[in-house]
């Protein structure tokens, strides 16, 4: 049972790596892809303004400095394995993604509250994540809701949206969370909902939170 | 000619219509940040030239450039993107009538 125990734990452990590093890699791509290529228009912009409007070519190169600092402290973060691992930091971030996809979003439940392991909190986080980047990319919903419940032994968070529902194939991201929330003994639900939209329940069960609450130096996640 | 620019980072955005509109034969008509609002000026304002990037919020450039073509929009379409073209774009655009850059 022990070991059996342990194998799971390394299994986790290897799985949210491998998403980790994914995760990385996607977030360096979009965060230098965009960043350079914005620093490269912009210079080749101040380079044409500079006969003619040395004025708007300065404004153009503090731009790219300014870009360049944002960038470089973006990647530092990045890399140092900071970024947002907490959930109501990733919620937060969540709902800028939303806003910004044009997407009205209401937060209930005891987010706040509700005392988490480190490793419980961030395979919800991730899985938060993902399920919002989906919603955000494939919705085109309105309205979004996300809810933390905690009853019957679980903690669940849920999204639901009012847009057109899931429709194409599982894609990598919410096999990798329905993998991660099964290994932690959680589920990961997806349904359309009868009067439209999508709904995500990611569950996670209390006993895994004991073991890994009580137990901590045994069973370091 | 006339063009509408779509892309959700917005610096890269403006960097890019700053930059065409400096030709004298480039008119940046329209400007968005996703591709919901791009379709919908695309719609109004039937431009000659439209450059969607691939992923936007709400609807991807292959959404909207397989929207155009479906509806007999006379908008000629290319798709900007700053990965490797995936197979999968490359055969969304083909029916859709895009060149993707």
């Amino acid at each position: 049972m022990q070991s059996q125990l342990h194998l799971a734990h390394e299994e986790i452990k290897r799985l949210v790596k491998a998403e980790e590093r994914e995760r990385i890699a996607r977030d360096l791509h979009d965060t230098l892809g965009h960043t350079l290529s914005a620093i490269s228009l912009k210079g080749e912009l101040a380079e044409k303004f500079i006969p003619n409007d040395a004025s708007r070519a300065m404004q153009e190169i503090q731009d790219i400095r300014q870009t360049a600092r944002t960038t470089l402290q973006q990647v530092r973060t990045l890399v140092s394995g900071m970024y947002a691992s907490d959930l109501k930091k990733e919620l937060e971030q969540g709902e800028q993604l939303l806003a910004s996809a044009g997407m009205t979003s209401t937060v209930t439940g005891p987010f706040t509250e509700i005392a988490l392991s480190p490793f419980i909190e961030h395979v919800l986080s991730m899985c938060l994540r993902e399920a919002l980047t989906n919603v955000a990319r494939h919705s085109q919903a309105t309205y979004v809701i996300v809810q933390l419940e905690h009853n019957d032994g679980h903690v669940i968070l849920s999204v639901m949206d009012n847009g057109i529902g899931i429709h194409r194939r599982e894609g990598h991201g919410i096999s990798g969370m329905r993998e991660v929330l099964e290994l932690v003994g959680g589920r990961l639900s997806i349904a359309n909902q009868v009067q439209g939209g999508a709904l995500i329940c990611m569950t996670v069960p209390q006993t895994m939170l004991h073991i890994d609450t009580h137990s901590k130096e045994e069973h370091r996640l | 000619m006339n063009i509408i620019i779509a892309e959700d980072q917005r610096m890269l955005l403006g960097a890019l219509a700053a930059l065409l509109s400096m030709e004298d034969d480039i008119h940046v008509i329209a400007q968005a940040n996703n591709g919901k609002d791009a379709l919908n000026l695309i719609r109004t304002y039937e431009p000659d030239l439209c450059m969607l990037d691939i992923e936007m919020p709400i609807m991807s450039g292959l959404d909207v450039a397989e929207a155009v073509k479906e509806e007999d929009l006379p908008s000629k379409v290319i798709i900007l993107t700053l990965s490797p073209v995936k197979v999968t774009s490359n055969e969304r655009c083909m029916p859709a009538s895009a060149a993707i850059y």
